[in-house]
């Protein structure tokens, strides 16, 4: 049998490329959003400190805040430098 | 719903402070770090990020628990929990059954929880089960903010705060107290002597007095049936100790960081072990 192909749809999935599922502030799920966000991806991203530890960006900002005037990455207590 | 958030704990805390004379001086002394007297944590609106975590760490600690860690929501207000920690066995507080209260605030994860162990001053008892459980019920601990060392992080949860407070439950307790570091592993006799009062009292208070006004004191029904199986399940164990710790019976021990001297008597709670036993084995 031969199959003529007339038209196809490409489709794409994109997914953080991280270690772990969630993130360790809100516990929510990374390709989900933060607690203030409805809808996850460019509105609500995943920020990465040079200890390599990741959390949804709004959720970060509030550490470091809550911190104020250390900033320390919440799960190594390191410096926190952004990435 | 907004208005039952924000009324719901300060009712929670007069409904208990009503049964409590300890807790009722607890409001009014204004104590720090208290659950119960949160006024700063009573008027302000939980966050979004409060509510999902407080929810999602009681969940965790229901569907993926720790041995000898239980944890129950409170019926009327999300952010507070009760937590149960059993005692480990090989230490004084074996079989104990350590009530806390946790409350969650509108910040949460971002500023630590408020801790209050029940058992401390619970049933008419007051009790320092260990340099770091004040009689008061505060709990001292760094990550609580109550204690020096590594602060809270956001990303600590309710399970591995309540791990951090099991881990205190350990033998030689009173070497966890300054001054008293250089004495671990030396068996002097005021460390031994805190673990025999740990030991009298986790027996006396947190077995036999919890279990007989557990209803009394609003603990939720589902610790109390984790609390009625294990009871049977170590109740030899329970009379061992008692028979084992008998030879210091009705001898006046000075304890560190007690105000009174103590006297033991094993024998007594023997006796009372005993009449549980049978008061819940006619229950069943």
């Amino acid at each position: 049998m031969k199959v003529k192909i007339k038209k196809w749809t490409g489709v794409g999935t994109w997914s953080y490329k991280v270690d772990y599922d969630n993130c360790g502030i809100c516990r929510q799920p990374f390709h989900g959003c933060c607690p203030y966000c409805k809808w996850p991806g460019e509105t609500c991203p995943v920020v990465w400190g040079q200890c390599t530890h990741c959390f949804h960006i709004h959720c970060m900002a509030k550490w470091l805040k809550a911190q104020e005037p250390r900033e320390q990455c919440p799960l190594c207590r390191q410096k926190w430098r952004y990435a | 719903m907004a208005s039952f958030r924000k009324t719901g704990s300060i009712s929670l805390a007069r409904e208990l402070a009503i049964d409590d004379p300890v807790l009722r001086s607890h409001i009014s002394l204004g104590v720090a770090s208290c659950p119960f007297n949160s006024k700063d944590w009573d008027i302000a609106p939980n966050s979004a990020t409060a509510l999902k975590r407080a929810e999602r760490d009681v969940a965790m600690g229901m569907s993926s628990p720790t041995e000898g860690i239980f944890v129950s929501g409170d019926d009327a207000n999300i952010m507070f929990v009760h937590a149960m920690i059993v005692g480990s066995f090989d230490t004084p507080y074996e079989g104990g059954f350590f009530q806390f209260m946790v409350r969650f605030g509108p910040n949460y994860p971002f500023d630590p929880p408020r801790v209050c162990c029940m058992s401390s001053y619970r049933y008419g008892h007051v009790v320092r089960f260990n340099p770091n459980f004040y009689e008061d019920g505060t709990v001292c601990l760094s990550i609580l903010g109550t204690w020096e060392g590594p602060s809270w992080a956001a990303t600590n949860t309710l399970s591995s705060l309540l791990l951090s407070i099991q881990s205190m439950l350990s033998a030689e307790a009173l070497c966890n107290e300054p001054g008293y570091e250089r004495l671990r592993g030396c068996n002097a006799s005021s460390v031994t002597n805190f673990d025999i009062y740990a030991r009298h009292e986790t027996l006396r208070v947190a077995v036999v007095e919890t279990l007989r006004h557990a209803e009394g004191f609003r603990i939720p029904a589902q610790l109390v049936e984790v609390m009625r199986n294990l009871f049977f399940e170590y109740y030899d164990a329970y009379i061992e100790s008692c028979d084992q710790y008998a030879m210091y019976d009705n001898k006046t021990m000075q304890v560190s960081l007690l105000s009174k001297n103590f006297v033991p008597n094993f024998k007594e709670i023997k006796k009372n072990l005993t009449a549980l036993h049978s008061e819940l084995q006619a229950k069943l």
